[in-house]
């Protein structure tokens, strides 16, 4: 999938910026707070729905502006071309997202139609971070690629507010958690085991291409390996698992009763990410957490690549400073035939890599939120 | 903003309180009221209190009515051994403008959701459990395919079963007259859960 052309207004510190942009890669140079990032947010929120720097639609408005437009035109594999229009208007505080000139009902509809990975360093919590932030990891990839499994995501959240808010008010409602609270936990249990399942099945495919992309990166042998780390100890295959998780549910009932909130389920697992043995979280380097980050991204755009009709597009947002020259070298080799890519960096010296690049790739400089080719600056 | 008149700006303020109208459209039906004839505008005002007058529910179903019980309850063309469970009088139109289902209805009032505070003591409930003891067979529940609509269903379905009543729910999947190609991921997953054999 190739985004052809892309169309910013007031998003950041961009009023309006139109960019052309090549099949191949597109390099975007600027100082440290140019705008460079915010083209990488802008398609990120046409295949996502969402910043990968904030989740607070809000924080993406131009000063002084009360609404943003972010539009893009894409040319998927199969050579048809679809044009996707974001709009968030403060006032109404919700964003509305049109696909070929139709308004969707949802956001999610959007969800794994134009797909995209990004690296940047707001991924590190992802080997370094809560376990949360590895369960929207994993999350995002299965949503992009089953969207029934969003589905069940967004139900399990609504379900699980609807449960705590019952053990929350037990003082209230005694008699209602008594008769109500099965109702609730065999309903909790059917999503929670589908999700379960899917988790344990996407680590299981995913795990080899993470293997493949580390030797990739560091070119030697290293051992990873994913581990997911249920809070519910129950096999969820088989057609005795929702059952069987609604018993542990009644289990819980007493201390979930005590903390007014659900103690264990897919909202509180994790996914160990393991080197050599070695939980990378507890007892990684600073280079290999780099290492494993960069990895497990380039894993999730194989992963996604032969999972989904559609080749995603790659997003590097300032990963020059993050490497040192071997390991950038690796990483750019990597990318190279990963398909359409956007890079920002700040180091004008990032365009000797680029020394070779044939006619697919194209350096714009960005200062100030405004878009120039490098022949303009000249 | 407000207008030039009081009179107008308190009918803007009443339009604003209904559901999905916004200042702007309230504004619009505001001076549309106002360019109607004298008697267009009472006769809009009489049917308003009408509604509140004479409409209420029916001791049975708990469905909106004017007699007590409803003409669908005591219609003696439709099926008293089979009553269709639904959340809303909404749901009842819905179901009754396909003319296919010819049981009687119950109108729960909602769905179980505790984020709103809505537990069973606050839909129609009790009354179902009446009507379950007194002959009927089958009790059809056709709740909202939410997550609310799904644990009422839940419960509903344990607190039955000692009637000996048949409990069955509706089958969920692609709409009629749609395209598959148009059916949200959820809705086919559905789907197929729920395939038959041939």
């Amino acid at each position: 999938m190739i985004l052809h052309r892309l169309r910013i207004s007031h998003v950041r510190n961009h009023g309006h910026t139109e960019i052309d942009c090549p099949e191949g890669t597109l390099l975007l140079l600027g100082e440290n707070g140019a705008g460079k990032t915010t083209v990488l947010e802008s398609i990120s929120l046409l295949c996502s729905t969402r910043s990968f720097v904030t989740h607070q639609d809000r924080g993406l408005l131009q000063k002084d502006a009360d609404a943003f437009r972010v539009e893009g035109v894409f040319t998927t594999d199969g050579g048809s071309q679809h044009e996707v229009v974001m709009e968030y208007h403060a006032e109404q505080g919700r964003k509305q997202i049109d696909l070929d000139h139709a308004s969707l009902p949802s956001a999610s509809d959007l969800i794994g139609q134009f797909p995209m990975v990004a690296l940047s360093p707001q991924h590190r919590p992802i080997t370094a971070g809560g376990p949360g932030e590895r369960r929207s990891f994993i999350d995002f990839i299965i949503s992009q690629v089953h969207h029934a499994y969003l589905m069940d995501l967004i139900a399990y959240r609504r379900t699980l507010r609807q449960r705590n808010a019952l053990l929350s008010d037990m003082d209230r409602r005694p008699e209602e958690i008594r008769t109500t609270l099965d109702a609730w936990d065999a309903s909790l249990a059917e999503t929670a085991v589908r999700i379960l399942r899917r988790r344990h099945r996407f680590i299981e495919e995913f795990t080899p291409y993470f293997q493949t992309a580390m030797q990739g990166v560091i070119g030697e042998r290293e051992q990873v390996a994913l581990q997911y780390r249920s809070t519910a100890d129950i096999d969820p295959e088989g057609d005795a698992a929702p059952a069987e998780y609604h018993r542990l549910l009644e289990r819980r009932f007493n201390l979930d009763l005590r903390r007014g909130t659900t103690t264990v389920g897919p909202h509180r697992d994790d996914m160990d990410i393991l080197l050599n043995a070695l939980d990378v979280r507890a007892q990684a380097s600073q280079g290999q957490h780099k290492t494993v980050l960069i990895a497990l991204k380039l894993a999730e755009h194989r992963y996604l690549d032969s999972h989904l009709d559609e080749t995603p597009i790659l997003l590097l947002d300032d990963v020059f400073s993050e490497l040192d020259d071997d390991r950038l070298a690796s990483v750019l080799q990597q990318a190279q035939g990963l398909g359409q890519t956007f890079i920002t960096s700040a180091n004008a010296a990032t365009l000797n890599f680029f020394a070779h690049a044939d006619n697919g790739n194209r350096t714009l400089k960005i200062e100030n939120g405004i878009v120039k080719t490098l022949a303009e600056v000249a | 903003m407000l207008s030039t008149s009081p009179s107008l700006d308190a009918l803007i303020a009443e339009f604003s309180r209904l559901p999905g109208i916004g200042r702007k459209t309230a504004q619009r039906l505001a001076l549309w009221v106002l360019k109607r004839p004298r008697q267009e505008v009472e006769q809009m005002a009489a049917a308003l209190l009408q509604v509140k007058d004479h409409v209420r529910t029916c001791s049975i179903c708990c469905n909106i009515t004017e007699e007590d019980p409803c003409t669908i309850c005591t219609s003696t063309k439709r099926t008293h051994s089979v009553i269709c469970v639904v959340e809303e009088s909404n749901d009842v139109f819905a179901i009754e403008r396909s003319n296919d289902f010819r049981g009687l209805y119950h109108v729960l009032g909602g769905s179980l959701s505790p984020l709103e505070g809505i537990g069973p003591d606050d839909l129609h409930i009790r009354e179902l459990l009446d009507r379950a003891k007194e002959g009927v067979e089958e009790i059809i529940l056709a709740m909202n395919p939410n997550v609310e609509g799904e644990a009422t269903t839940l419960y509903l379905s344990k607190l039955l079963k000692p009637f000996g009543v048949s409990i069955t729910r509706i089958a969920r999947g692609i709409p009629m007259g749609s395209d598959l190609e148009y059916t949200d991921a959820a809705t086919i997953a559905r789907a197929f859960e729920g395939r038959i054999a041939l």
